[in-house]
């Protein structure tokens, strides 16, 4: 695979999700084992979009499929939304959140700010 | 809640006691008073809006229906038409007590949204907590139907298409820079000579577009050929242009209708009634036709801030007010004396109001990095004319006073000092930085002539028209020097360079390998391989990002477009090419410089400790690093206080910080923009030193990834300036400021106690004579006590109006977060 052909597959998991049309439900919906309740999803600094980053798993990884698909090694990292369905990943990891106010938490890796968040544990 | 001001209190007692946002309480007018409590807050606080803001579903809906309905036309037309759309539809409203009428969204509490920008920023709009109007479900409903039929389609979707998929994740990583490369998110200049001096209202304007047209019609009928071809594009914009006018034309007549029937079926009070009548006859002159006083030329100004707000989301405000408005206060005032000083000053007033209230929804990075206001709107003040006399008028002065009276955190002044300022003007400079408002900053004129005349050849009478572009860049008002476009895209998180030179060029925060492979640290033998290094990531870093803009600039015409600016332009109007287009503009970009004193700093410890001292091998110092310090306290600690820093007249990091800056001018000649002309960099921060505070990883000038970053430009670390005022003055004054960057902030901070009565104005004058005889270009300060800060973050509802400079901008203190609250107040108390 071309230098140029690596990158556009990182860079549609990466635009993807958010440059399509999505129904409010698809919106809404948390899951119970949503990607921005593991310890392992650190929020893109960029923007609040829902895009994050997996700590764990690098480009290439599938954890919609099943059995999942996991990539360990690599140049860049796997690009979830927070509320993408964890529940097949075996590293997920629950973090317990006790604030979903972005106006003092800067840090992607603790920052939950979508108002689904905000929901999703009241 | 705001505080009231303890009402048996005379100003003398408030003024002894420094509390100068009661002072200013005191001393406005009720007119002033009313319309400075009256407008919503539109900054966001830390990172989210404050309760009642409310995201505008109007504009956005209607733009886009028109969008559609449309969607044969070519672009420009396409926009013009849309816009057109928003200005005859959208509802208006008249401020109780206004003099100026409008206002970008359709309600008070509401925040524009730019809907065709970017996907992204519209995903982070139905994802914001608290904005949506109510019913929330319906606003959700909406949103998402605008979000599936823009997405994709948005002007930053599709540069981010083209962009090489490297640059586009590396960028949208969040961790190298921030911005947008379109100028749906851009600074735009716009061309004050040919509307102001020139004495053109939009009907003169289309009559210039007409006449244009009628020369290239000639053309289109004769005879064929190659050279006629792109007339047929060109014919097409200036309809654009002309709609567009046309619309704003309509707009403000439409605010005429609503004062005169304000006046004529509700008004009770006669003076009222008289204002609102006064309202409609301006409204009814400009902006179709050139302004012919006072209140007509601030309201033709405003105006035409609104309407390009309408078409972009522009992220600053570059104005010369007290220039182009100066013969118009001076008419009223001085000669026809149709205006008392007391009224003008009401005008000046409500005309920074207008401003303060305009704000759209900002994407999360816009909000964590300009904590509390709506973008950089640094308006400019004083300097020279054209033929280099002093251009400080009465107007000058009624700006600095009004900006004591309505302390609003934005617009904020900058102010062109140059060596014939008169003292009357010098003192109210002061007495803003004295009342705690952080503002004007003090650029030096006659140097950043030269700088703008060095970097892109503006000639010496147009330089001299120069405005701040957004916080600091000094651009001309004029047809070629004119910037529509400045994205913030080329904004870059400088310290990633130093990180990476230490990481081989992997980002441990973002688990991405970003920069070069330059090789493992463990193994470089001297400082020379770390420099070298460093110069390899500076050079990738900034080429990256310049990219980005270079290639969203040459592709905004087609992919945005700007009909409304075009219409401002007089380069555009005699063209009919988008004002994007960078055919006929000189060029005036520069690479905004985040987090940069943290380079030198942690370059100086590494060789001092490492290289010079052999204290430490290069191996401990990674390991140190990679576990973010932890465990490595003593070790930390003497990377803190025991390695040379930035600011304190020290030669061995001094040395470091000319040649890394020589370094970086060296390669911003190489890069180029679309016009040909270099990329300089301009090191300040914003408030992006807490934003990328946890993107940061651990450097060697002791500093934790999650600690603030410094406070920016080539501002010293907060506490490590420890030999002084004059030291920090001398290190920066080794810079050469017209040659190694476009403009370099520096904050300081300065004792109200020290410098309080006559006796503090005459030390701080003395400073800044310094300040220029060592040839620095800008300094701000905050000359806020420790103590009423410290009692502003316990009770917050007492201290509501308390501003302070952050960098680069002022922001009312309790609207920042913690973090960033913490920063300012450990930032140095120089005695000077």
């Amino acid at each position: 695979m071309s230098r140029r052909s690596q990158w556009k597959q990182v860079a549609n998991g990466m635009l993807g999700d958010v440059s399509k049309a999505r129904s409010v439900e698809e919106r809404e919906n948390v899951p119970e084992k949503a990607c921005g309740f593991c310890k392992n999803f650190s929020e893109n600094a960029y923007a609040s979009d829902g895009r994050g980053y997996c700590k764990k798993l690098k480009v290439g990884s599938d954890i919609k499929v099943n059995p999942p698909v996991y990539v360990m090694e690599g140049q860049a990292s796997l690009t979830v939304l927070f509320n993408s369905d964890g529940a097949g990943c075996e590293y997920f990891n629950r973090q317990d959140l006790i604030d979903t106010d972005g106006n003092e938490v800067n840090d992607p890796s603790y920052r939950r700010v979508q108002r689904q968040m905000e929901k999703a544990i009241k | 809640m705001v505080a009231e001001p303890a009402q048996d209190q005379s100003v003398q007692e408030l003024e002894d006691k420094q509390e100068w946002w009661w002072v200013a309480e005191k001393k406005r007018s009720k007119r002033l008073d009313y319309l400075r409590k009256s407008i919503w807050k539109k900054g966001a606080l830390g990172g989210n809006y404050a309760p009642g803001i409310k995201l505008d579903l109007e504009c956005a809906t209607l733009f886009t229906d028109m969008w559609k309905f449309w969607k044969y036309d070519p672009i420009m037309m396409r926009r013009a038409k849309a816009i057109a759309h928003v200005l005859d539809k959208k509802t208006i409203f008249i401020t109780d007590h206004a003099q100026l009428v409008g206002y970008f969204g359709s309600l008070p509490n509401t925040i524009m949204w730019r809907v065709d920008g970017a996907s992204m920023v519209n995903e982070e709009a139905y994802n914001e907590p608290g904005i949506m109007p109510e019913p929330e479900n319906e606003s959700l409903q909406k949103v998402a139907e605008l979000n599936d039929y823009w997405a994709g389609q948005t002007a930053v979707d599709k540069v981010a298409r083209i962009l090489d998929p490297e640059d586009a994740v590396k960028f949208l990583s969040g961790a190298i820079g921030w911005g947008a490369p379109s100028s749906a998110y851009g600074y735009s200049g716009k061309d004050y000579e040919y509307l102001f001096a020139g004495r053109r209202g939009f009907e003169d304007i289309i009559e210039e577009i007409n006449a244009a047209i009628e020369k290239a019609e000639d053309k289109t009928v004769g005879v064929p050929g190659p050279e006629i071809l792109d007339i047929y594009d060109r014919l097409q914009n200036w309809d654009a242009m002309i709609l567009v006018l046309e619309a704003g034309i309509r707009h403000a007549k439409r605010y005429a209708r609503l004062a005169r029937t304000m006046a004529e079926n509700m008004e009770t009070d006669e003076k009222r009634r008289e204002e609102l009548l006064k309202i409609a006859e301006t409204c009814e002159r400009v902006p179709a036709r050139a302004p012919r006083n006072l209140q007509e030329s601030l309201q033709y100004d405003h105006f035409i801030q609104i309407f390009a707000r309408t078409e972009a989301h522009e992220g600053a405000w570059p104005a010369r007010p007290d220039y182009y408005h100066g013969p118009y206060y001076d008419k009223d005032v001085n000669v026809d004396k149709t205006l008392t000083k007391e009224d003008a000053l009401d005008l000046v007033g409500e005309f920074m109001i207008r401003a303060y209230e305009v704000g759209g929804f900002a994407p999360r990075w816009a909000r964590e990095g300009l904590q509390g206001i709506t973008g950089t709107w640094v308006w400019t003040l004083g300097g020279v004319n054209k033929d280099g006399s002093d251009a400080c008028n009465d107007l000058t002065v009624a700006f600095l006073q009004a900006a004591r009276l309505v302390r609003v955190s934005n617009p904020t002044f900058g102010f062109r000092w140059h060596p014939k300022v008169k003292d009357e003007v010098l003192r109210e400079c002061f007495e803003c930085i004295r009342h705690g408002l952080g503002y004007p900053s003090i650029r030096n004129d006659p140097l950043l002539i030269q700088n703008a005349m060095h970097w892109h050849g503006h000639p010496l009478e147009e330089a001299r028209t120069w405005v701040h572009q957004a916080c600091m860049s000094p651009c001309p008002t004029t047809k070629h020097g004119v910037q529509p476009m400045r994205m913030a895209s080329a904004t870059a998180n400088c310290a990633k360079m130093v990180e990476y030179a230490l990481h081989n060029g992997y980002d441990h925060v973002v688990g991405m390998q970003m920069g070069p492979e330059t090789g493992d640290a463990a193994k470089f033998h001297d400082f020379e391989d770390l420099f070298q290094a460093w110069v390899k990531q500076m050079e990738w870093l900034t080429s990256l990002l310049v990219r980005t803009v270079n290639l969203g600039r040459y592709k905004d015409p087609e992919f945005f477009g700007r009909p409304f600016l075009s219409g401002m332009s007089e380069r555009s109007v005699e063209s009919g090419l988008d004002v994007v287009s960078p055919v006929g503009d000189r060029g005036n970009c520069w690479v905004t410089a985040f987090t940069w004193v943290e380079n030198i700093d942690s370059l100086a410890a590494v060789k001092k400790l490492v290289f010079d001292d052999k204290k430490y091998t290069m191996e401990q110092l990674l390991t140190a690093l990679k576990a973010n310090w932890d465990g490595y306290e003593e070790m930390r600690l003497d990377f803190v206080n025991n390695a040379p820093k930035w600011g304190n007249d020290d030669d061995y990091v001094d040395d470091i910080m000319l040649r890394c800056l020589r370094e970086t001018a060296r390669h911003s000649r190489v890069m180029k923009c679309p016009s040909g002309n270099s990329w300089p960099i301009l090191p300040e921060n914003v408030s992006g030193n807490i934003h990328y505070a946890s993107i940061v990883g651990a450097l060697p000038n002791g500093r934790r990834c999650g600690d603030a970053l410094y406070d920016g430009g080539i501002s010293p670390g907060p506490g490590l300036d420890k030999k002084g005022p004059s030291a920090v003055l001398k290190s920066c004054g080794k810079i050469d400021h017209v040659s190694d960057g476009r403009a370099f902030l520096l904050n300081q901070r300065l004792s109200p106690t020290q410098l309080a009565g006559e006796k503090g104005y005459q030390l701080w004058k003395a400073y800044i004579r310094t300040w220029a005889d060592l040839g620095l270009d800008h300094v701000q300060f905050n000359m806020v006590s420790d103590e009423t800060l410290r009692a502003a973050q316990k009770d917050p509802e007492k201290y509501s109006e308390v501003i302070v400079r952050v960098a680069g901008y002022s922001a009312h203190f309790v609207d920042i977060s913690r973090k960033t609250q913490d920063n300012i107040i450990q930032r140095t108390v120089q005695g000077i």
